[in-house]
C-alpha cells in the first residue's frame, strides 16, 4: 500500500470525524446544554433527570418563559439527555454545558439581631439548581458568579425574617418540644394551655420569682418557629433567584449560635440553675437525715416507754401480790406476826458485816441478870 | 521510517500522519494489523464490565441514563457509546456530627458543629453519627453534585432543628431516643426534597454533654445527689443501730420486771410459809414461845454487835464518839428494849 493512499484514507476519515463532532453533541446525565449561535441562544436541552421525567410545573414554567420572549429570541427546547447527532451548525454554534444537578451554597455565619435584641450567629446553607439554563447563561454565565448572589439574597432574607422575631422563634420549631416528664408537669402548671398569646404573662398569683419567669419565658408558645421562618426565607430567596434562572430548593439553618459574649451569660445561668438543683438535693438529704434520725429516736422512746410501762405494771402486780400474801398471813395472828417479823428484821438490821455498837441501859429484861 | 517500522500493531496506528518521505511503502499487513489491533483492544476493554455483589451498575448511553444492572458480569456497547458506573449499594455511609475520627483512631471535637442551642435557650454539646444507604443509584449519581456533603449539611440542619425543639434536660437525659428518631425523620424529609435516592438509617447520638464551662456545676449536682444518698444511708445506719438496741433494752426491762415479780412473790410466799409454820407452834404455847423468841432475838443481836452497857445515868457515855460509829449504819445508836 502506498503511503499516499494511506494519507488519503486518513484524511477522509479525519474529515468525517470532524464533520460529525462539529455538528453533534452529547448531553450528559448531569447537565443542561444551551446552543448559542454567535452568542445568541438558539436551543436548550433541559435535563429531565435519570428517569426522563421532568416536573410538569418546571416544563410549563420554561415554556411560558419562552413564549413570553419576542419571536426572534425564542429558543428550541428539548427534554432529553443523550446524543444529538447533526443537530448544530459547525463552528458557528457553541455548546454550553451547565450543571443540572442540585448544587450547594454554604454561608459563613453572620450576626443577626433578633427582635428581642439578642445576637445570634446564623449560618445557612442552600440547595439550588439551574432551572432555566438560558437565563442563567445570560445573567450569570457560571456557577462561580451565582454564589455571591446567594450571599446577598439569602442573608437579606434571613436578616429580615429573623430580625422580626424573638430568638425563641428561630430556635424552636413547635409548641410540643421534647421535654422531660418533670418539665412537662412544670410547664403545664406554670403556663396553662389557655395562654394563647404566646407571651410570658405572669399568672394571677403574680408572685413569681425571677427564675420562674425565666422558665416560663423559655417555654413561651411560639407563633412561627424555625421551619416556618425558613420557608419564608426560601420563598423570598426563590423570588430573587428566579430572575437568574435558578431554583432554590431550600434554605436551612446550619448554625444558630449565640456569640461568645452572650454564650457566657447562658453558661452562668446554666451553672446557677445547676447550683440551685445541687442545693436542693443537699437540703433534701438533710431533710431525710433529720426525718429518719428523729423518727428512729421517737421509735426508740416509744419502745422504751412501752417497756417501762409494762414493767411498772408487772412490778406493781408483784408488790400487790406480796402485800396480799403478807396481809393474809398477818391476819391469822397479828401479835405473833409482829414479833416474828421483828425478829427477822433484827436479823437483817444487825446481820450486816459492819459492826453495830449498842448502848444499852442496864435495866432491860435481858440485862437484868448482869446487875 | 525506521522508527515506524519498529512499532508493533498496537501502538503504530496513531503515527500514520507523520512520515515525511512520501514515496515510502508500508506493507499492507502492518496497517491492517495496526487498525485491527486497536479496534480489538477498544472492544475488548470497553464492551463489558463487572459489578460486585455489594454494588449496582449504572450504564449511560451517550451520556444519558440507560439502565441499572445487578451484580455480575455484563456486556455493554463499546466506548464511546456506553459508559458504566458501579456504586456500592449495601455500604452504610457514616456521617460524623460534632466530631471527626482521626487517622490514629482518636477523636477530635468540632465545637462549631457540636455546640448548639436547646429549646430552652441553654447550650449543649452533642456528638452523633448519621448513616445512610443508597437506594437509587441513578438518582444518587445524577441528581446531586455532592451527595455526601449534602447529606452532611442536611444532617447538621436536622440535628440543630430537633435539639432546638427539645429541652436541655431531655437532651442530656431521657429524651435521647426521641431526639434520635426525630432527627432521622427530619433528615429523611430534607434529603427527599433533593430526590437523591438515599435512605437515612437510625441516627445515633453518642456524647451529649453540657458545655465545658458548666461541667463543674453539673459535676456538683452529681456530688449533691451522691451526698443526699450518703446522708440518707447515714441516718438509716443510725436507725438500724438504735432501734434493735432499744428493743433489746425494752425486753430487758420487761424481763427484769418479770424477775422482780417472781422473786418478790416467791420470797413473800416463802416467808409466809415459814411464818405459818412458826405460828402453828406458837399457837400451841404462846407465852413460852414468845419469851424464848425474845431471848433468842437478844442473844443473836448482842452476839453480832459491839456493846456498851450503861448502868449509870449521864456516865462516861457522852465521851464516846458516836458519830464515827453511827456513820456505819443507820445513823442512830440502836437501843434494845
Amino acid at each position: 500500500m502506498k503511503l499516499k493512499n494511506l494519507l488519503l484514507g486518513a484524511g477522509i476519515g479525519l474529515a468525517g470525524l470532524i464533520g460529525v463532532t462539529s455538528t453533534s453533541y452529547v448531553v450528559d446525565a448531569t447537565e443542561h446544554v444551551v446552543i448559542t449561535r454567535m452568542g445568541k441562544p438558539v436551543k436548550v436541552v433541559i435535563n429531565p433527570g435519570p428517569y426522563a421525567k421532568l416536573d410538569p410545573n418546571m416544563q410549563k414554567k420554561i415554556e411560558d418563559w419562552n413564549s413570553s420572549l419576542p419571536e426572534a429570541e425564542r429558543v428550541e427546547i428539548e427534554y432529553e439527555a443523550g446524543l444529538y447527532l447533526f443537530d448544530k451548525l459547525p463552528f458557528v454554534d457553541t455548546v454550553n454545558s451547565i450543571d443540572s444537578r442540585v448544587l450547594e451554597y454554604d454561608s459563613s455565619p453572620r450576626i443577626v439581631v433578633t427582635k428581642d435584641k439578642k445576637k445570634l450567629l446564623v449560618g445557612n446553607y442552600a440547595r439550588w439548581r439551574v432551572e432555566n439554563p438560558v437565563v442563567f447563561l445570560q445573567t450569570l454565565l457560571s456557577e462561580s458568579a451565582a454564589l455571591p448572589r446567594f450571599d446577598d439574597f439569602v442573608y437579606s432574607e434571613v436578616r429580615e425574617q429573623v430580625g422580626n422575631q424573638d430568638l425563641i422563634e428561630v430556635v424552636r420549631s413547635s409548641n410540643q418540644p421534647i421535654r422531660t416528664e418533670e418539665e412537662e408537669k412544670a410547664v403545664l402548671g406554670l403556663n396553662p394551655m389557655t395562654n394563647i398569646s404566646g407571651t410570658a404573662t405572669a399568672s394571677a398569683s403574680g408572685s413569681k420569682s425571677d427564675s420562674t419567669e425565666n422558665y416560663q419565658y423559655r417555654w413561651a408558645e411560639i407563633k412561627y418557629g424555625r421551619p416556618e421562618l425558613l420557608k419564608r426565607v426560601t420563598e423570598g430567596s426563590q423570588k430573587k433567584a428566579s430572575t437568574y434562572g435558578l431554583n432554590v430548593l431550600d434554605v436551612r439553618v446550619k448554625t444558630a449560635d449565640l456569640p461568645p459574649e452572650n454564650a457566657d451569660s447562658v453558661y452562668k445561668r446554666m451553672s446557677a440553675e445547676r447550683n440551685r438543683i445541687a442545693t436542693q438535693y443537699r437540703s433534701e438529704g438533710e431533710e431525710k437525715y433529720i426525718k429518719i434520725r428523729s423518727g428512729a429516736d421517737k421509735e426508740k422512746a416509744e419502745i422504751e416507754s412501752a417497756a417501762l410501762e409494762n414493767a411498772g405494771k408487772k412490778r406493781g402486780a408483784a408488790d400487790q401480790e406480796v402485800f396480799r400474801i403478807y396481809t393474809e398471813a398477818q391476819q391469822q395472828n397479828p401479835g405473833f406476826f409482829e414479833l416474828w417479823r421483828t425478829k427477822k428484821a433484827y436479823e437483817t438490821a444487825f446481820g450486816g458485816e459492819k459492826g453495830t455498837t449498842l448502848v444499852l441501859p442496864a435495866n432491860t429484861s435481858f440485862n437484868r441478870y448482869l446487875k | 521510517m525506521a522508527y515506524d517500522r519498529r512499532h508493533d500493531g498496537r501502538g503504530g496506528g496513531g503515527d500514520y500522519q507523520e512520515p515525511k518521505i512520501l514515496d515510502f511503502n508500508i506493507p499492507g499487513w502492518i496497517v491492517g494489523s495496526a487498525v485491527g489491533g486497536i479496534t480489538a483492544l477498544v472492544l475488548g476493554l470497553t464492551t463489558w464490565y463487572n459489578v460486585n455483589p455489594s454494588e449496582e451498575g449504572v450504564v449511560t448511553r451517550f451520556g444519558a441514563y440507560h439502565r441499572t444492572e445487578k451484580s455480575g458480569f455484563h456486556g455493554k456497547l463499546p466506548w464511546p457509546i456506553e459508559k458504566a458506573y458501579t456504586i456500592p449499594v449495601s455500604k452504610v455511609y457514616r456521617i460524623e456530627l460534632g466530631f471527626r475520627t482521626l487517622e490514629d483512631g482518636k477523636y477530635e471535637d468540632v465545637p462549631t458543629e457540636s455546640q448548639m442551642l436547646t429549646g430552652d435557650e441553654n447550650i449543649v454539646r452533642l456528638d452523633g453519627v448519621a448513616q445512610f444507604q443508597i437506594t437509587d443509584t441513578a438518582k444518587y449519581l445524577f441528581n446531586v453534585r455532592d451527595p455526601e456533603g449534602t447529606i452532611k449539611d442536611a444532617a447538621e440542619a436536622a440535628n440543630r432543628q430537633v435539639v432546638g425543639d427539645s429541652s436541655f434536660d431531655a437532651t442530656v437525659t431521657t429524651g435521647k431516643l426521641a431526639i434520635q428518631d426525630a432527627i432521622q425523620i427530619r433528615l429523611q424529609e430534607i434529603v427527599d426534597t433533593y430526590d437523591m435516592g438515599v435512605k437515612i438509617l437510625p441516627v445515633q447520638l453518642q456524647d451529649v454533654l453540657p458545655p465545658e464551662p458548666v461541667v463543674p456545676a453539673f459535676q456538683d449536682v452529681v456530688n449533691a445527689i451522691e451526698g443526699k444518698h450518703q446522708r440518707i444511708s447515714e441516718a438509716e445506719g443510725y436507725q438500724k443501730d438504735i432501734i434493735p438496741k432499744a428493743r433489746g433494752q425494752a425486753q430487758k426491762t420487761l424481763n427484769d420486771a418479770d424477775a422482780y415479780y417472781a422473786s418478790e412473790v416467791g420470797r413473800a410466799k416463802g416467808e409466809v410459809a415459814q411464818f405459818l409454820g412458826a405460828l402453828k407452834e406458837y399457837t400451841a404455847a404462846p407465852e413460852s414461845t414468845e419469851t424464848r423468841l425474845k431471848i433468842e432475838m437478844q442473844e443473836w443481836v448482842y452476839s453480832k454487835a459491839e456493846k456498851v452497857i450503861d448502868g449509870t445515868e449521864g456516865g462516861p457515855l457522852k465521851f464516846l464518839d458516836l458519830k464515827a460509829k453511827a456513820g456505819h449504819d443507820t445513823g442512830k445508836p440502836e437501843v434494845a428494849k
